[in-house]
């Protein structure tokens, strides 16, 4: 009993220290730093890149907080197998810095006027990890993978559209649609989700038992909810990376990775939090770089239970809740208010009216009008969602205007089957990782299973919407669809966009020639490919 | 110094560590009591406008936290919860392990082999991990809580109620009792039990202070009492997303768990002291 007391109080004494050891750090850490920060930011780095240090980089130690889900790149779900499988897996199309589309495992591809056929051209010399040539063949292979329902790849659905696979030639790859895709070519550069793998891996039953890909690159080992290790792939067609190797560490506390990193026990810290990551930054422990990307967090009301079904109720928990209140409270300002998931300069963000404040009065009113006073909501959020102030500031502003709000977390597959079954209140997460809003919008179609997420709308109208903006092949075109979307999901008050909290990597002092990418750690000649730590 | 000197010396640092164990578990108990009409702030509800505000700053007299709620009234209700959790356990885990430990004791044979090797069963695990799990595998609450550490505690009752029944149960004046004549639950309820009574006292002081420390543990965990109820606990799992920026709102409440809970412990020495046959002898 008494040991355990000791060890709280020693928690608080420790942090107290470890404080107290920052402080004093401040002036060495100034003289220190500075001729590593210009190593880092300027001409050293340049000269470093074009005539890389062969040999002299060590083996990179990233940490992440969530575990893989599944070491496939298709079924990996999670966002650790999303961003870090696509170190040993390459998609068909590769993207760049900006995740604007790029050649990858095609090297050129043609696309008929109709827009129905797109014909690939398998990129020459590329080998797999166990020194085969990449054929075309191959690629057919893992597409009618992924398309197969008995897979379940996370990309199942949005590939259906795909109606026939075939490889003419070694290098030649011809897809045929049902209809005109405008998202296709963004969906099939999904990281980590449609990577290329080498068909021997798997076995007789279709599961994948060995990791065969293309990457810069190589498996070594993994060990579930600890790390996984990978080494250089020296063959890679790009030319081989500079890291000798790269060990992913599964860290789920925020505070214990910005430790880590902050005394150089690991290089690179996915997810670090905004206040204390500057703070730590600023005393020059390490740098951060933004994660950019649409994303954002919401509120999804159900508009097919009582008392939510009543506009007026949806209408005064949207008129309650002050965006301004989460930037503050809720990110400690690293946050921007939005109604979309989608960043401000983001081709695909629709301008409209953005309030910022709350309006308690109507609110009130709105509910007295729907006889609403003291009803019950539940707000359902994700357990390991990590922080619930955002919850938190939202539930009150909800009892502020006369409901009785209270918070639940239950694990994600609970939160998806109530969102599924449509027998939640309010359900509360984040969309990220989106590179074409077919995937959100598509949400609201009534078929889709993330239907709830959008409070249960079901509208013949918004399913023809969605429907033509995935096969309009006009970008502007399809963002005017999308944006009438977007209006009829303001007009229902359903799906309630707050703020898109910004994203944050820790970059070690000692790691040159990293630099992020819009979501993934890797991305064509770049990232962790061209990132280096010294031995 | 000499010898005499020395134990007084002793004497009255034990004695004046008691006096302020018992102020402090004294103090949580009246604030537990009284906390809600001593301040007008909601220890719940989220004031985003005036969140980190300093020491003093408008009538904050620990200032707020992140969300804007006032840190003392959040601590005050913490100690209303502390009470309710280390109590509610206490009384549980006492009354089932001591009906269970005297069934135990006083009838042996086939429901003493029962109920013993199902206690022993709960007492292999670590009681933080056995409290884990119950409060996982439920839905998570300050009542989830309480229910999993009264099973995580029973046991403890129960072996220390059957071992004091046992010890009772083969002296001279119950066997006197019986050959009287009286009737088995007489003779229990009458000459056995009032003797288990002091080290139930004891082993029940152990319980609280120990509830209230797993309890602490588990809610920080996140699998105790939930947001935005306060609890000392959630208090410290909540400041630890900005420990380094604001390392005062971790501080206190590990302050004052900390304190209060050594001071519970003390309490519970000072019963075992004045209740434990054995030590009474020694005094």
């Amino acid at each position: 009993m008494k040991r355990r007391t000791p060890r709280l109080f020693g928690m608080a004494i420790a942090g107290a220290l470890l404080i107290a050891s920052c402080g004093n750090d401040d002036e060495a850490a100034d003289t220190t730093a500075a001729p590593g920060t210009t190593a880092a930011g300027g001409e050293t780095t340049t000269t470093a890149a074009t005539t890389p240090p062969e040999a002299s980089c060590g083996v990179l130690v990233a940490a992440v907080p969530e575990d893989f889900d599944a070491i496939d790149p298709h079924t990996g779900s999670g966002e650790t197998p999303a961003t870090w499988l696509s170190l040993i897996y390459e998609t068909l199309v590769g993207v760049d810095q900006n995740a604007e589309v790029v050649p990858g495992l095609a090297e050129s591809w043609a696309i008929s006027d109709d827009g129905l056929t797109y014909t690939f051209t398998i990129r020459s010399g590329v080998t797999f990890h166990n020194g085969r040539e990449l054929t075309a063949e191959d690629v057919k292979f893992n597409l009618e993978r992924i398309t197969n329902p008995d897979t379940a790849a996370v990309s199942q659905a949005v590939l259906s559209i795909i109606t026939s696979v075939e490889a003419p030639d070694a290098s030649t790859l011809v897809l045929t649609l049902a209809n005109p895709s405008g998202p296709l070519l963004n969906d099939l550069a999904q990281q980590g989700r449609v990577g290329i793998v080498a068909p021997e891996a798997f076995d007789a039953s279709g599961q994948l038992v060995e990791q065969i890909g293309t990457g810069p690159f190589v498996f070594e080992s993994y060990a579930a909810a600890d790390r996984m290790v990978m080494a250089a792939n020296e063959s890679y067609w790009g030319g081989a990376p500079r890291l000798s190797g790269l060990e992913v560490r599964i860290i789920p506390d925020a505070t214990t990775r910005l430790t880590a990193l902050g005394n150089g026990e690991i290089d690179f810290a996915w997810a670090v939090p905004a206040e204390d990551g500057r703070r730590l930054a600023d005393e020059g422990k390490f740098t951060m770089q933004e994660n950019r990307q649409n994303r954002g967090n919401f509120f999804s009301i159900n508009l097919n239970k009582a008392p939510f079904d009543d506009p007026r109720v949806r209408e005064a928990m949207w008129l309650a809740v002050s965006r301004t209140d989460i930037v503050e409270a809720g990110w400690n300002g690293a946050a921007a208010a939005t109604l979309q998931p989608f960043a401000e300069d983001s081709f695909w963000y629709v301008d409209t009216d953005l309030p910022v404040d709350a309006d308690l009065e109507a609110a009130r009113a709105l509910i007295a009008e729907a006889g609403a006073e003291g009803s019950k909501v539940v707000l359902t959020q994700w357990d390991a969602l990590g922080s619930d102030t955002e919850a938190q500031i939202v539930a009150s502003a909800w009892n502020d205007i006369g409901l009785d709000a209270t918070i639940e977390k239950v694990d994600i597959g609970t939160l998806v089957t109530a969102a599924g079954e449509g027998t939640f209140d309010v359900v509360y997460l984040w969309v990220g990782l989106i590179t074409d809003p077919n995937r959100p919008y598509s949400f609201f179609e009534s078929t889709s299973s993330r239907n709830g997420l959008t409070g249960g709308l079901k509208s013949a109208e918004v399913d023809a919407l969605v429907a033509e903006g995935r096969s309009e092949t006009d970008p502007d075109a399809r963002k005017a669809i999308y944006a009438e979307v977007l209006q009829t999901n303001l007009d229902t008050f359903a799906q309630y966009f707050t703020v898109r909290p910004f994203q944050f990597v820790g970059v070690g002092n000692d790691v040159t020639g990293y630099e992020q990418g819009a979501y993934y750690v890797n991305y064509q000649g770049g990232g962790m490919i061209s990132a280096c730590v010294p031995e | 110094m000499s010898p005499v000197e020395k134990v007084t010396k002793r004497a009255w640092l034990a004695t004046s560590l008691n006096v302020i164990a018992l102020s402090v578990v004294g103090l949580t108990l009246v604030l537990a009591l009284i906390g809600p009409w001593l301040t007008s702030f909601d220890p719940d509800r989220a004031r985003p406008a005036e969140r980190f505000k300093n020491w003093g700053e408008d009538g904050h007299l620990l200032g707020t936290d992140q969300l804007g709620r006032d840190v003392l009234t959040r601590l005050i209700e913490g100690a209303r919860l502390v009470w309710i959790v280390g109590l509610g356990v206490a009384v549980l885990a006492v009354l089932v392990g001591a009906i269970l430990g005297v069934l135990a004791g006083y009838l042996g044979g086939r429901i003493e082999f029962i109920i013993t090797r199902i206690a022993d069963g709960i007492l292999a695990f670590p009681p933080l991990l056995l409290a884990l799990i119950l409060a996982a595998v439920m839905r998570p609450s300050t009542t989830t809580a309480i229910i999993a550490l009264s099973i995580v505690y029973t046991p403890l009752v129960l072996r220390v109620t059957r071992a004091a029944v046992i010890s009772e149960r083969g002296q001279s004046y119950v066997l006197a009792a019986r050959g009287l004549g009286n009737t088995e639950s007489f003779t229990l309820m009458r000459h056995v039990v009032p003797n288990v009574l002091a080290p139930l006292m004891v082993v029940g002081s152990v319980v609280v202070s120990r509830a209230i420390i797993i309890e602490a543990s588990l809610s920080f965990l996140g699998v105790g009492t939930q947001p935005p109820r306060s609890n000392w606990g959630v208090m410290i799992g909540e400041a630890r997303e900005t420990v380094f920026s604001r390392p005062s709102q971790l501080i206190l409440p590990a302050i004052v768990l900390s304190v209060v809970v050594i001071c519970i412990n003390l309490v519970s020495d000072l019963v075992s002291d004045r209740l434990d046959p054995q030590k009474a002898v020694r005094r």
